[in-house]
């Protein structure tokens, strides 16, 4: 479960161009839940995802994941969290275009604390559970925009995270793959991982069980 | 971890070997700047104490003086503290030029080598007598020669009865082709300055050098010869024991006072710097100018990959050993580069018409340089990376 308490996040704080971007935030989201993230540019949205994506710190507030506080942990403790228990996909694929699709989703598996036997085949796993297992050897600047955004999504899910964070997840992709994609992350759903999307797009939004509208730094609907 | 760093390095590869090749055209103008200033200072700096202090530059006749040695004339004139010249040895052989040096000359100044190693490490007190030859006289180290000694009994006062000894020298080095010796020529100019104490190996015969006090442990004359010396006067000397001892050795040949020679010296060595300055600072602008060169270069990946490496999991010291191990790599093909280019240059006899050689100078500024640009390809992406959003840096630094 993921609850946040009062966050407020502050960019340039205590300078002449201070802006406060989450002005206490407060939200609850339930394992296994299928949430978008919803709101106007400028309105808080990514710097929400990234706090929960634990890229990104906040000023004041609590963030826990699984009734554990996520605030002022080392460099190192945030990165476990990165590796174990979030898988991030982001608008524009975030891949290493002269990797492999293998190359691509072993990544976190060789930053994994834990030591881990048999990368490859978990690798090959994830890219089989997006329908990608036939491309595992192709690199990625040879792939279509749909099948890296599937490369993505496998390199999201090989460490097995709990949650899923996609930001923008189907902003560069036509409408027929961006349903391909949404099936993608309905399946994961479905397996009992918690997605949360950060979307524009109103019918990416309307897929999901439960919509928060952010704006101003501020959830004005949940 | 590695075998990701192996992967990143496989894949850019291209842009490796190119960062690579700069840097080892960087480490070989590294190497000849600092060759060409280490050659002016080489020969400055071991008779810095004597050209900075009282004394005179000088030639003393031996027809005027008799046959003496530096003791002697230090135990004659106590106003002298030291002195540099070549002794010329009281014996045959088949060498065209057989000279000696005090142990503080032989510690003063290293010529090159071509093989073998300098008296300086020896030791000085063993039995065997060593000696360092020119190439010219076509030995090898290890060999054992024989040269013959004449002396004359005490009561022999007209040198009537000449004793002749032989005496074994184990040759321990081989002067370089163009080595520079000190007090080798005896062509003396009052326009001298401190590189005219030094005379070049291939301008003189077979050379043979030895030590003045393995000499006399085996009773084997020397004496000052007719070649330049370098007297230092004692730092509490008077101004009237300084004044009587330069009338007195102006009697015994040429001389030039030390405040002229070191006045000649400074001008050679300043007109030396006015003319490589300039090419010092092209070549510091061209370091930093291909260091900030290479590091955009990597940057522009480093950042999105640093940004993905940050997303996946990896802390910051991950994605530091990721591109240190990138740069290391990067920078150890660049010193192999280096190390083929220097040895083919030298191989094929190209350095042995120059300055150029690789001093302890030459491979510190290196490592400066190597260390400067592994810094830079690891920590720059760092900093721009905390300066954009990570979004930002993914999307912005596209390949």
């Amino acid at each position: 479960m993921i609850s946040l308490k009062n966050v407020v996040k502050v960019y340039n704080p205590k300078k002449a161009n201070e802006f406060t971007a989450l002005k206490g935030v407060d939200a609850q989201i339930e394992d296994g839940e299928m949430v978008a993230i919803i709101g106007k540019s400028g309105a808080g949205k990514s710097t929400l995802l990234h706090i929960l994506a634990c890229i990104d710190s906040y000023e004041d507030g609590e963030y826990y994941i699984d009734d554990e506080l996520v605030k002022k942990l080392s460099e190192k403790k945030y990165a476990k969290i990165r590796n174990e228990k979030i898988g991030i996909v982001m608008q524009d694929f975030a891949l290493v275009e002269d990797f492999s699709a293998i190359e691509n989703v072993m990544i976190p598996l060789s930053f994994s604390k834990k030591k881990i036997s048999g990368k490859k085949d978990l690798a090959l796993k994830a890219l089989d559970s997006v329908g990608m297992k036939e491309y595992a050897k192709k690199s990625c600047n040879k792939l279509s925009g749909g099948q890296k955004q599937r490369v993505a999504i496998a390199r999201a899910i090989v460490n097995d995270p709990t949650m899923i964070l996609a930001d923008e997840p189907t902003g560069a992709l036509d409408t027929k793959t961006s349903a391909e994609i949404m099936e993608l992350f309905h399946e994961l759903n479905e397996r009992g991982k918690t997605v949360i999307i950060v979307t524009h797009d109103p019918l990416v939004a309307e897929q999901c069980d439960r919509v928060i509208e952010i704006s101003d730094g501020q959830i004005v609907a949940s | 971890m590695l075998s990701l760093g192996f992967k990143e390095f496989q894949r850019r590869i291209f842009t490796n070997l190119f960062v690579a090749l700069q840097l080892a055209v960087i480490l070989v103008l590294i190497i000849s700047a600092s060759s060409i200033l280490f050659y002016r200072t080489s020969f400055y700096s071991p008779l810095k104490d004597y050209i900075e202090g009282n004394g005179m530059y000088c030639q003393i006749r031996t027809e005027t003086l008799g046959a003496m040695t530096e003791k002697d004339i230090k135990q004659q004139y106590p106003v002298i503290e030291s002195i540099v010249s070549a002794n010329a040895v009281d014996a045959t052989s088949g060498f065209s030029n057989m000279i000696a040096y005090t142990d503080d000359t032989i510690n003063m100044y290293e010529p090159n080598m071509e093989s073998g190693k300098w008296l300086s490490e020896c030791d000085l007190s063993d039995d065997t007598v060593f000696g360092v030859v020119s190439a010219k006289s076509n030995l090898s180290v290890g060999d054992v020669i024989k040269i013959t000694s004449v002396r004359y009994d005490e009561d022999d006062y007209e040198f009537q009865n000449p004793i002749y000894e032989d005496l074994e020298i184990q040759i321990v080095g081989i002067l370089n082709d163009n080595a520079d010796v000190l007090c080798l020529d005896d062509y003396f100019s009052y326009d001298d300055d401190y590189r005219n104490m030094y005379g070049n190996v291939e301008d003189v015969g077979s050379l043979l050098i030895m030590s003045q006090s393995q000499l006399d442990s085996k009773q084997v004359g020397h004496s000052l010869s007719n070649r330049k010396q370098l007297i230092k006067y004692k730092s509490d000397a008077s101004q009237q024991e300084i004044d009587e001892m330069n009338n007195l050795l102006r009697g015994l040949g040429p001389t030039v006072e030390m405040k002229e020679f070191y006045n000649n010296s400074q001008n050679y060595f300043y007109n030396q710097m006015l003319k490589i300055v300039p090419l010092l600072i092209c070549t510091v602008l061209l370091i930093i100018v291909s260091t900030i060169s290479i590091s955009a270069l990597t940057i522009k990946n480093n950042i999105k990959l640093y940004s993905i490496y940050y997303v996946c999991g990896s802390d910051r010291r991950q994605c530091l050993t990721l591109y240190f191990f990138n740069s290391a790599l990067t920078a150890l093909i660049g010193l192999a580069v280096t190390y083929i280019i220097m040895n083919i240059s030298n191989i094929s006899g190209i350095l042995g018409q120059t300055v150029i050689q690789i001093t302890n100078g030459g491979i510190l500024m290196s490592a400066v340089a190597i260390l400067l640009h592994i810094a830079c390809s690891m920590i720059m992406p760092m900093v721009l990376m905390n300066n954009k959003s990570l979004r930002e840096n993914i999307t912005e630094n596209n390949e």
